[in-house]
């Protein structure tokens, strides 16, 4: 019942309430201290969000266009949300990228573990 | 001496009432080397026959009206049967004592994937049995052994029983139906055991006007409602595991763990960078 998949969605909603969390946290008060922080958890939630897209394409066998498309679309939001905070001109678009990131999990989660 | 050729005489007896009861000629009919189709294979096999299904997908409507065993050589991943008319069952098995249906991956009927009506001492165990109306359904027949059967993703019931005692649930594996996992209805003295009933929509096990069951060491695991008796007395419930679902719960703790681990995170960032 518990499947590894269930354990690696829970610790990547984790890491990014941390990774949203030290990002506002951040955009309020600038240290190198919090942006290492979210810098940090947002890579590793990154990388939670790669290995469950390829645990749950690999689970579903057959390659289907839709998720393949979800998937893509969630990674385009996360490179986004990099570019925006490291160009100065759109860096007030990266905490609302930040929110739709932080979303994205809790539907990751709905989608992966409850339903 | 007398007793020892006592002991021969009756043993000679009993092997001849066995063998005369239970078909000593009982042949094995091989699906799809001598008929095409279980179904043809089914028609025209006796009383006591077995009949052993290759690898293949078939698309087959069977119904069950004497006492054979049809079961696949290679298990359910090899033999896939769909239902040819889905308004039918896929196997559908009727007043019959003594018949067995094992290892196959049973699919796509409107209806369901096994019924049984009016059968007795029937098995049926090791299928999968998925993306039916219902998996298994079982209408006025007692004494039959449901077991290591994987039911799931079916729009309503895993396992039905109606007006069906005695029957012994065994080892399946009842997960994410559409309804409800375990139903019995107006049953009496089942026997539940080491089944998992977990990820329904609805109810994990239901037992509605049924008296004198047993449920033993069930796991039932994040349904919406775990186990529901209603109207039912005098049923026995030992070691069963029951979890509720966590549809609202799991997030609102992982987002808890989450602001938790940040506190922790920021007293470690604030040891190595000195900040306060």
């Amino acid at each position: 019942m518990f499947e590894i998949n269930i354990i690696i969605v829970s610790l990547g909603l984790i890491f990014a309430t941390v990774s949203l969390i030290s990002g506002l946290q951040s955009v309020k008060k600038a240290g190198i201290m919090m942006a290492s922080m979210h810098r940090l958890n947002g890579y590793i939630a990154c990388l939670i969000y790669l290995i469950v897209a390829v645990l749950s394409l690999r689970k579903g066998g057959d390659l289907m266009m839709w998720p393949i498309i979800g998937w893509i679309a969630g990674l385009t939001v996360i490179a986004g949300k990099i570019l925006s905070v490291r160009n100065q001109k759109t860096y007030k678009y990266g905490s609302r990228l930040g929110i739709l990131l932080f979303i994205i999990w809790l539907v990751i989660i709905y989608t992966h573990v409850l339903k | 001496m007398n007793k020892r050729f006592m002991a021969a005489f009756i043993c000679t007896i009993a092997l001849i009432l066995e063998t005369a009861g239970t078909g000593l000629h009982a042949a094995v009919i091989y699906v799809p080397d001598n008929y095409k189709t279980i179904h043809d294979a089914v028609s025209n096999a006796q009383p006591y026959d077995t009949i052993i299904v290759h690898k293949g997908d078939y698309k087959d409507n069977i119904i069950v009206e004497k006492s054979i065993t049809i079961k696949s050589s290679d298990g359910f991943d090899a033999a896939i049967v769909s239902a040819l008319n889905p308004s039918n069952p896929v196997f559908r098995v009727s007043n019959v004592s003594g018949a067995a249906i094992s290892g196959f991956t049973i699919t796509d009927s409107g209806t369901s994937g096994i019924h049984l009506q009016n059968s007795h001492n029937t098995a049926i165990s090791d299928n999968r049995i998925v993306k039916n109306e219902s998996g298994i359904l079982l209408y006025s027949s007692n004494n039959n052994t449901i077991s290591n059967n994987i039911i799931k993703s079916n729009a309503q019931y895993g396992i039905y029983l109606e007006s069906s005692n005695n029957n012994t649930l065994k080892g399946n594996a009842v997960d994410s139906n559409n309804d409800k996992g375990i139903f019995l209805s107006l049953s009496n003295h089942n026997n539940l055991a080491n089944n998992s009933a977990s990820l329904n929509t609805w109810n994990g096990i239901i037992l509605w006007a049924s008296d004198s069951n047993t449920l033993k060491e069930n796991s039932i695991l994040r349904n919406t409602y775990g186990l529901v008796i209603s109207d039912s007395k005098e049923n026995a419930l030992i070691d069963n595991t029951i979890w509720s679902n966590i549809y609202i719960i799991l997030p609102a703790i992982l987002v808890y763990m989450g602001i938790i681990f940040f506190f922790v995170q920021k007293k470690i960032f604030s040891f190595i960078y000195s900040e306060k």
